[in-house]
């Protein structure tokens, strides 16, 4: 009865162990054909706001260490492969979206912002979404970026001063987290790109 | 035996519908449905692990230990919705990122495992295999429709194509959730109302066949 018993969970161990090794290696061989890298897959969805071949923004000493604040940070830095020009695409993550947090690409050029694309954001379809259009993403474009710049600033009302930006109706939230990414950019380039501060 | 395989296909398309019938995967439905691309891709993901891990556990049910086979279902289950996750990652990075977190939730979706303990634990591989194909097209279907209905009334586009000027006067709440609990439930009651009416004509016109043939 015990051998009987015995042999009965050795059986069970042994088929679970052998569907578990078949699950692991076709899950391996498909891996292999699926394998995503990151940084190429970034610098891939860069060229929305660039068009050219980008590399990651290696620097001086410092440059590329984590600047995180409460209402956005910087994930990664992409520069043109092709050297002498002042361009930054910057990949931003802004907080308090709808569902969390929503990641843009920001191309900083000659100390202006040129184009914003959407990297990772999937807020409310024909809501929030709206902020995340082209449309929106030009209220940032254009000014100057200089080390005095404080950012811009969301207004509930249309904007009237070149540093304001009005939050699209019924999406406030989805605006504070796109004017939080861009900032965060914008504070990026300041520090590291403009002052050249190791912080 | 032909009519039968028929039926066993059709069965989750019309008759057991998961979504309207057997009102399974309730929590997808609702969560994914802000899009008709997003239904869409998510019934896609859902007939290809049925299909997969009905096929599979209909060719092991021999081997697998009674015991032990919830266990050994769920690790069928979980290595395909992986592989989907994967391919999904590597060759539709938007449509991962908008199905989010239901991907792999499908792991635990009642549909795929009710379907694997009710159906291809006790049925031939080819059977399975056609249960899982017309469950995930009946999934497809409904999440698909009711996808089409909320993208339509709450943004007023199309598969993601704006129609005119509709998107001016759309109604927001169809895409959020309340929005997604009214288009279900009207759907629903539609659907059955529907198939209630088709299953009457039907007993109504055998009755009368059975009179005619009674009088002769």
């Amino acid at each position: 009865m015990r051998k009987s018993l015995g042999y009965e969970i050795l059986m069970t161990a042994l088929v679970l162990v052998i569907i578990a090794g078949i699950a692991g290696a076709l899950l391996g061989l498909v891996n292999h054909f699926t394998a995503v890298d990151e940084d190429e897959l970034i610098a891939r969805k860069a060229t929305a706001v660039y068009d050219g071949a980008l590399e990651k923004f290696i620097g001086e000493e410092g440059m590329t260490a984590p600047m995180k604040e409460d209402s956005g940070e910087v994930l990664g830095v992409y520069v043109p492969k092709a050297e002498g020009k002042d361009v930054y695409v910057i990949v931003a993550r802004g907080f308090g979206a709808y569902k969390g947090s929503l990641d843009l690409l920001v191309n900083i050029t000659n100390g202006k912002i040129v184009k914003i694309a959407a990297y990772e954001a999937n807020e409310t379809p024909g809501l929030g979404s709206k902020a995340l259009q082209e449309g929106y993403f030009e209220r940032y474009y254009d000014q100057p970026i200089t080390p005095q710049f404080k950012g811009f600033a969301l207004v509930k009302r249309p904007a009237e001063m070149p540093d304001e930006v009005s939050a699209v109706t019924g999406a406030s939230k989805s605006s504070t987290a796109v004017t939080n990414a861009v900032n965060a950019a914008v504070k990026w380039y300041q520090m590291r790109v403009l002052k050249g501060v190791n912080a | 035996m032909k009519n039968e395989r028929l039926n066993t296909l059709t069965n989750g398309i019309v008759k057991s519908n998961p979504t309207f019938r057997l009102v399974l995967g309730t929590c997808p439905t609702l969560a994914v449905t802000t899009q008709a691309i997003n239904g869409l891709a998510m019934g896609a993901a859902v007939t290809f692990v049925l299909l997969c891990s009905n096929v599979m556990i209909s060719l092991l049910k021999k081997v697998i230990p009674d015991r032990v086979r919830i266990p050994a279902f769920v690790v069928i289950i979980a290595t395909f919705v992986t592989v989907v996750q994967m391919v999904m990652k590597k060759f539709l990075p938007s449509l991962y990122d908008a199905l989010g977190v239901f991907l792999p939730l499908i792991v635990v979706n009642c549909i795929i495992l009710a379907r694997a303990e009710a159906f291809a634990s006790c049925n031939p591989v080819l059977d399975s295999a056609l249960d899982g194909l017309g469950m995930g097209f009946g999934f497809t279907l409904s999440l698909t429709f009711i996808g089409i209905v909320r993208e339509l009334l709450g943004a007023g586009s199309f598969f993601g194509l704006p129609i005119g000027s509709l998107g001016n006067v759309s109604m927001t709440i169809f895409v959020l959730p309340a929005g997604g609990f009214l288009v279900y439930g009207t759907l629903m009651a539609l659907v059955n109302y529907l198939t209630a009416l088709a299953e009457n004509r039907k007993y109504d016109s055998s009755k009368k066949k059975g009179k005619k043939e009674a009088k002769a």
